[in-house]
């Protein structure tokens, strides 16, 4: 740079050229992040929602056996148990389903990230078959016709 | 030259724009994720504590009615009076306890229901296990809804004797408890001996398939306690007395080779059967007798927590089979 006869000689430079190959590979840069981190913060996102629909079911399971459990001690007439549970999973909401049967379904679903997680409790008490929307919960015994687990949100 | 090098300080502000808000992303997902687990490492006893009070409640009225019967034989009004404070009593403790764990509880007393006891006891000395009129084979009690507290204290040389006998084989003349249900398979719980060994051997036999059970024996003194609807033997554990859980109701109780056992007994039934007058010796005599006892209460039983909302009736009934 001290020379010039080497600053004065722009030959084969073109502020264009330099302009647009700047971009160009800032662009290609920038857009590989994007796409890179992208993807990367959406795997993330659905391991995680899958990790806390699998938390959740198990509680929801837990709240089941608890309810089961006392529905079976004398002839109770009101068996409630409450359980606060987060209304989303990494920001999107979720349904939780049971299914009777032998063993109990408990089938927790969201939509984005779709992901779906099953599990199964064994249960003395037949148990409704129901949908709700995540969030606080309530398991509670109808005893009319015939005793039965239900789930409502709180 | 300084123009260009404007432009590429642009462009490195907008990359680190986009690797923040990838990390904000990140640490939202990462946020979530760990209030999950949060939730999920709680530890979470109130369900299981309602569970518990019940237990401790029926634990509780077992021994006010046990009690109440021992300090007051024969008066089943004064037991009921008893039982009924009593359980206001246990109600207020476990409700003051309950308290500082922010959880209401309450235990209230429903229904009582009477019963008989029939026994024969260790007062004039040991007696063969036959009715008043001596009959070796004799029914203790017809159409038993339930039976509770029943024990037998035996003295082991008194005992039908097995020695050489093989388990499953029987002589015919050891001394059988036979609960024989109206529907429903019969069963014998055999009680004898073998010299040889100087061991007491209970069995337990399914009359019906011809299938028994066991043997549960005691080696130890000279007298054998055999809780037949705690299944104990000697205060052991006897798995075999559990089978008599299975058993159907209403049933017939008999003793037969009641000359093959002495010692003294005791049960407790439902009031709404028969216990034949006949059998029974009057009160002072030897022999077997009839008092009036208290069969079960039934309690109400409330806990109420921030999580569990809960309310049973159970039917507390000591000692008895299936529960």
């Amino acid at each position: 740079m001290d020379s010039p006869e080497l600053v004065a000689d722009r030959r084969g430079v073109s502020t264009a050229i330099g302009y647009v190959l700047t971009l160009s590979i800032a662009t290609l840069l920038i857009g590989g992040l994007l796409v890179g981190l992208g993807s990367f913060v959406d795997d993330q996102r659905t391991g995680t929602a899958r990790d806390e629909l699998r938390v959740i079911g198990q509680q929801v399971a837990a709240d089941l056996a608890a309810a089961d459990r006392l529905a079976r001690i004398g002839s109770p007439t009101e068996v409630r148990v409450h359980r606060q549970l987060p209304d989303s999973v990494t920001g999107a909401g979720y349904l939780v389903e049971i299914d009777d049967g032998s063993p109990v379904r408990i089938v927790l679903r969201t939509e984005s990230p779709e992901v779906v997680v099953e599990m199964a409790v064994h249960l003395g008490t037949p148990v409704g078959d129901t949908t709700v929307r995540g969030g606080d919960l309530v398991v509670r015994l109808d005893t009319t016709p015939s005793n039965e687990l239900v789930i409502d949100s709180a | 030259m300084a123009p260009v090098s404007r432009d590429r300080a642009q462009l490195l502000l907008v990359g680190g724009l986009v690797i923040a808000v990838g990390l904000v992303g990140l640490a939202i997902v990462l946020n979530s994720g760990i209030y999950t687990h949060n939730l999920a490492s709680r530890a979470d006893p109130i369900a299981s504590e309602a569970a518990g009070h019940t237990a401790v409640v029926r634990d509780s009225v077992g021994g006010l009615v046990e009690f109440a019967v021992r300090q007051h034989p024969d008066r089943e009004g004064e037991q009921v009076h008893n039982v009924t404070a009593g359980v206001s009593n246990v109600s207020d403790l476990l409700a003051r306890e309950a308290a500082g764990r922010a959880v209401l509880t309450n235990a209230t007393v429903a229904a009582t229901t009477n019963g008989t006891k029939v026994n024969q006891t260790a007062e004039t000395g040991d007696r063969a296990f036959t009715s008043a009129a001596v009959d070796y084979d004799w029914e203790v009690v017809t159409g038993a809804e339930g039976i509770r507290a029943f024990r037998m204290d035996v003295r082991r040389t008194s005992l039908d004797d097995h020695a050489g006998v093989t388990f499953g084989d029987f002589t015919g003349d050891e001394f059988n408890v036979t609960f024989a249900p109206s529907s429903g398979d019969d069963w014998n719980v055999s009680v004898y001996r073998d010299s040889g060994t100087d061991t007491t051997i209970v069995t337990v036999t399914n009359v019906d398939t011809g299938r028994s059970f066991g043997p549960c024996t005691d080696d130890t003194g000279s007298r054998t306690e055999i809780d037949v609807t705690d299944a104990t033997v000697a205060g052991e554990p006897c798995d075999a007395l559990r089978r008599l859980d299975a058993l159907a109701t209403p049933f017939d109780l008999e003793f037969h080779n009641a000359g093959e056992a002495e010692g003294s007994y005791g049960l407790v039934v439902v009031d709404a059967l028969d216990v034949d007058d006949t059998n029974l010796a009057d009160a002072g005599d030897p022999g077997p007798s009839e008092l009036d006892t208290l069969y079960s209460v039934d309690v109400v039983v409330r806990f109420r927590s921030q999580r569990v909302d809960f309310r049973t009736t159970i039917t507390v009934a000591p000692g008895e089979l299936d529960g």
